[in-house]
C-alpha cells in the first residue's frame, strides 16, 4: 500500500487515539447527521486525502519517489445559545438581574464560532506534536521527511433549526517517500504454464505444470 | 359595524390563542416577564442539501397576536423565551431566545409577529 494512504489511516488513528472525549471522528458519513447529534463535545473531524504532487523525471524505476501530500481535515460543530437561563426563569429574579442575564448570552453563532476555534487549536497541537513527527509510521527508514499545516479555514455559521452548524478545515501537508513495487495484478486461479521441453526421449515434450496459489 | 381587517385581526382570539395555543412565556430585554398564549410549532419541513429530498427538521416557531403582547419583539433584540416540550398546557418549559440568525416575522397586516428560536442552555 501507498505511504499517503498508510499515513492516512494513521491520522485517523492518531486524532481518535488523542480525542479524550472532546470530538469525534468519523469516517466518510453514510448519512447526514443531525445537528444535535454533534452538540458540544460531539463535534466531528474527518481526514481525506486531498491531493499529491510528484517531482517530475527524478524518480528511478523502482522508486522511492518523493510525494509531497495535502490531508483535509474537515472539522464539525454544533452549539446553542449559552447564558444564565436560571436567572433569566428564577421567579424572585428582579428584572434588572434578568437584563443583566438576557445581555450576556452568548448566541449560538458566537457559541459555534467559540467552539471551531478550539476545535482548531487542538487539531493542530495534535498533528504537529513532537510525538507524532513519523505520523505513525517507523523506520528507519522514515517514510514522512516533514509535515506542515498548510492553513485553516472557517466557513459562516448556518441556522439548523434550533442550532446552529460550523464548518472549517485545516490542511495538512506532509513530504512522503513513495516505493514502487509495481501492480500485482489478481492471481488467475490455478494458472497452468505449459511450455515445450526439449527432453531426449520424450515424446511429448510439455510441462503442463498446474500452479495452486498457496 | 367593525371593517374586515379588524375582524380578521380578532379572529386571531380563535386561531391562535384558542383551542390549540399553548403557554409561552417571554421575558424582555429590560427583565420584564410576559405569560402569554399562543401556536406554537416544533418542526418544519425542508430539503436535505444532499439529496434534495424533503426532511423534518426541529424548528421551533411561536406565532403570537401582536395586540396581546404589551412589547413586540424587534430583530436584533435578546428575549428568552420558553415552550412546552411537548404540545401540552401541562407540560414542563424548555428554553430559548429569538433567534439571531432570524428576525422576527411580523404579519403586520393582519397583526401576528412569528418568532423563531434557537436552543438555549445553562452556562457553565
Amino acid at each position: 500500500m501507498m505511504e499517503f494512504r498508510i499515513i492516512k489511516a494513521n491520522l485517523v488513528t492518531i486524532l481518535g487515539d488523542a480525542a479524550a472525549g472532546r470530538y469525534q471522528v468519523v469516517g466518510y458519513p453514510g448519512q447526514s447527521k443531525a445537528a444535535g447529534e454533534i452538540l458540544g463535545n460531539l463535534r466531528t473531524v474527518q481526514v481525506f486525502y486531498d491531493s499529491g504532487n510528484f517531482p517530475k523525471g527524478k524518480a528511478s524505476l523502482t522508486g522511492p519517489t518523493r510525494h509531497e501530500v495535502t490531508y483535509s481535515i474537515n472539522l464539525l460543530v454544533a452549539s446553542q445559545a449559552a447564558g444564565d437561563i436560571a436567572t433569566i426563569n428564577n421567579p424572585e429574579a428582579t428584572p434588572s438581574q434578568k437584563a443583566t442575564a438576557l445581555l450576556e448570552v452568548q448566541t449560538s453563532a458566537e457559541q459555534a464560532d467559540a467552539s471551531m476555534d478550539e476545535f482548531f487549536n487542538i487539531i493542530y497541537q495534535i498533528l504537529m506534536d513532537a510525538d507524532n513527527t513519523e505520523l505513525g509510521t517507523t523506520g528507519p527508514p522514515f517514510a514522512v521527511a516533514d509535515r506542515w499545516v498548510e492553513g485553516m479555514q472557517k466557513d459562516a455559521p448556518l441556522p439548523k433549526g434550533e442550532y446552529v452548524t460550523l464548518t472549517g478545515s485545516l490542511q495538512f501537508g506532509c513530504q512522503l517517500t513513495e516505493q514502487v513495487p509495481g501492480d500485482t495484478t489478481a492471481p488467475t486461479e490455478n494458472p497452468i504454464y505449459d511450455n515445450t521441453v526439449d527432453i531426449d526421449g520424450d515424446d511429448i515434450e510439455q510441462t503442463g505444470v498446474t500452479v495452486q496459489e498457496t | 359595524m367593525p371593517n374586515l381587517r379588524e375582524l380578521a385581526e380578532s379572529d386571531l382570539a380563535t386561531t391562535l390563542e384558542g383551542e390549540f395555543a399553548l403557554p409561552v412565556e417571554l421575558v424582555d430585554p429590560d427583565g420584564v416577564e410576559y405569560q402569554v398564549t399562543g401556536q406554537v410549532l416544533y418542526e418544519t419541513t425542508s430539503l436535505d442539501p444532499d439529496t434534495v429530498e424533503p426532511i423534518v427538521v426541529n424548528d421551533p416557531v411561536v406565532t403570537l397576536r401582536q395586540s396581546s403582547l404589551p412589547r413586540i419583539p424587534k430583530g436584533g433584540e435578546t428575549w428568552g423565551v420558553r415552550i412546552p416540550v411537548t404540545p401540552s398546557t401541562t407540560a414542563e418549559l424548555d428554553d430559548f431566545i429569538i433567534s439571531s440568525t432570524k428576525a422576527p416575522e411580523t404579519g403586520g397586516s393582519i397583526g401576528f409577529i412569528r418568532l423563531y428560536l434557537e436552543k438555549a442552555k445553562q452556562s457553565l
